[in-house]
């Protein structure tokens, strides 16, 4: 962010204190310095090998713990409603697919309520966006 | 002149349509803000999408009430569940819970809501008489100070909710700050940090990033099937007892509404301050603290009454120096700014009629959050019986379409996203995400404002310490590093070192 900033004001002209690149150099500055008194601390406290060991004990536990795989799955899921389906698929395909889908997977409800929470939600949210407020859907 | 104002927004309140979107706004907020993990933040960013294509006034009506019903409506699960619903109703649980526990649910839910609806009265009274005057200081800022201020509201959000650990907060609201440097500068149009996309040349949108940031984490960690709640029961109401008990505890609501206000106005620190601040007064005030924690209806009505009181608090602020006072007065004040009303210093010469505006809305969605809170209660509870499996994935895709529905563009989903993922690495690291919103509200106001100082005094940083207003802050913030820097236990030492010596 220095270095880019120093570009930016080369690149305007004129004074560093009047360019777009001020606040960027004044933030990476600062930014650098808390940085410092946090990996200061941290060190003094802990040492660094303590702080690697820590930090793979808290890694295993991750691992192996059913929440963390729920929690990563869940937000696989959501990654790719969010950069596949969505940007790809009319609103109610990709929504049905990524609703049912996802409870699915989450064991949440039997499989008809599934279908009908599915249903009732992508329905109500088109009723209400696109054909009461006319508010076009993703 | 006033009445002119009063009436015209009475006139529109008070319309069969708007007093429908309110009540649906206030229950949506209860909803939201009873259901553990969906935030006021949330609430008010989720409508904020919404509601984008209603006329100005009916948005922001629907806006503030749903803020209000938000951070009442957080009280229901902490009394009867003791999981808070919002950060707000944190101290509420404390002695909520053991009161429902008693078989008392009913009362304590009558105690803090009835709490909530005078602390959001004397806040709004707060709006009313300190809005004017403190957007008669801020007339008197210049450059210098806008920057200092903006520094300044990072600094103390970042200081009070860290949790203790303020290098935190800072460095959360700096990672902030950055963020809002990206796309055209204001001053000379260059693009910073866009990496030539061209969505990003217009700047990161404030609602995606704050759906993602608030929004994305609860969700992710609803997804945890051991989160399933348990059918809960609630008793009866309790008025004629429940008024008595408010009765006694006139000076306690009284202390708890100055503190929810005082809270509310400084940047960025919001309504589970205020609310654990008056419980910690309250306590302390006490001739019998011990009950404190047992189910003492004053903890109940301090806590509540603070942070609903907060609420007017933190849009003092905002109305008068576009500062928002907390993190959902920061959705809010980028609401305002998307309906094309310019909250800040030139709001009372501008449309000095707004300040009476917000109040009213203020007020009667007060009233109808009290009315809806106490008759629905019964109803309302039974939503926390449903899994977080079912709602997460509903939030989700409502929380998709908020983002998509401001712009219409697909990017923003991305971005919501993106912060999404940013805000759960703030969670899981135990940075605060309140400053990172508020660097990115307060980014281009410093950004701006350092480079016009600067400009004005040919590069002279002097000014920064010489003109009175800014003398004040200067002083503020040093002392605020400082203290956190443990700069003054040092000195402490090396006096008592010295003496020692001697």
């Amino acid at each position: 962010m220095i270095f880019d900033s120093y570009r930016m004001a080369s690149d305007v002209g004129g004074a560093l204190y009047a360019s777009p690149g001020m606040m960027p150099m004044v933030l990476a500055i600062l930014l650098l310095f808390t940085g410092f008194l946090l990996f200061q601390r941290t060190v003094r406290h802990n040492g660094v090998g303590q702080n690697i060991k820590d930090f793979m004990a808290w890694a295993h536990v991750f691992a192996k713990s059913k929440s963390a795989q729920e929690m990563l799955t869940g937000g696989l899921v959501l990654a790719l409603y969010t950069f596949i389906l969505a940007p790809r698929l009319p609103f109610w395909i990709s929504t049905s697919i990524f609703m049912a889908f996802l409870m699915g997977i989450l064991n949440a409800t039997a499989l008809w309520k599934n279908a009908a929470i599915t249903a009732a939600v992508v329905g109500s949210i088109y009723v209400v966006f696109q054909m009461i407020f006319h508010v076009p859907l993703p | 002149m006033e009445w002119q104002y009063v009436s015209s927004v009475l006139e529109f309140v008070l319309q069969p349509m708007s007093l429908f979107v309110m009540a649906i706004s206030v229950f949506f907020g209860m909803v939201v803000g009873m259901l553990p993990g969906l935030t006021a933040t949330m609430a008010v960013a989720l409508l904020t999408g919404l509601t984008y294509r209603l006329a100005p006034e009916m948005a922001i009506l629907s806006l503030v009430a749903v803020y209000i019903g938000a951070i009442s409506g957080g009280c229901q699960s902490a009394i009867l569940m003791n999981i808070p619903g919002t950060p707000a109703s944190a101290a509420t649980a404390v002695d909520g819970f053991p009161i429902g526990q008693r078989g008392e649910g009913g009362l304590g839910i009558f105690l803090a809501t009835t709490s909530s609806f005078f602390g959001t009265l004397t806040g709004t009274l707060c709006v009313l008489l300190l809005t004017p005057p403190l957007s008669l200081l801020a007339l008197k800022f210049g450059a210098y100070e806008f920057f200092l201020l903006a520094l300044f509201g990072v600094m103390i959000c970042g200081q009070l909710t860290a949790g203790g650990d303020p290098l935190k907060g800072w460095i959360s609201g700096i990672l902030g700050l950055i963020v809002a440097q990206v796309g055209l500068d204001g001053m000379n149009a260059y693009p910073r940090f866009s990496f030539g996309l061209v969505d990003l040349m217009a700047g990161v949108p404030l609602i995606p990033v704050m759906i993602g940031l608030f929004g994305f984490p609860e969700i992710v960690y609803g997804l945890i099937s051991s989160t399933a709640r348990a059918q809960i029961k609630t008793s009866s109401l309790e008025f004629k007892k429940g008024f008595g008990i408010l009765l006694k505890n006139k000076l306690n609501m009284l202390r708890s509404s100055v503190i929810g206000v005082c809270v509310g106005i400084i940047p960025g620190v919001g309504e589970d301050v205020a609310g654990w601040l008056s419980y910690w007064a309250e306590k302390n005030a006490s001739k019998t603290p011990e009950r404190f924690g047992k189910g003492a209806y004053e903890g109940v009505i301090a806590a509540e009454t603070g942070n609903n009181s907060c609420v007017g608090g933190a849009i003092i602020p905002v109305l008068s120096l576009a500062v928002p006072g907390s993190a959902p007065a920061a959705v809010l004040l980028a609401a305002l700014w998307l309906h094309g009303l310019r909250p800040g210093p030139l709001l009372m010469s501008e449309t000095p009629g707004f300040v009476y505006t917000i109040s009213i809305y203020m007020t009667i969605s007060a009233f109808t959050m009290v009315i809806l809170g106490l008759l629905l209660s019964k109803i309302t509870v039974r939503i926390l019986a449903v899994k977080s499996t079912i709602l997460m994935p509903i939030v989700y895709v409502l929380c998709t379409v908020g983002a998509f529905v401001i712009d219409n563009n697909i990017f923003d989903i991305y971005l919501m996203f993106a912060f999404g993922v940013v805000g759960l690495l703030l969670r899981e690291m135990s940075y605060p995400a309140a400053p990172f919103l508020l660097g990115i509200i307060l980014g281009p106001m410093a950004d701006n404002n350092l480079r016009r100082a600067l400009i004005l005094s040919n590069g002279d940083p002097a000014p920064f310490f010489m003109r009175p207003i800014s003398m004040i802050f200067v002083a503020a913030i040093v002392l605020l590093a400082l203290s956190q820097l443990n700069a003054f236990g040092r000195l402490k030492k090396l006096l008592a070192h010295d003496e020692f010596k001697e």
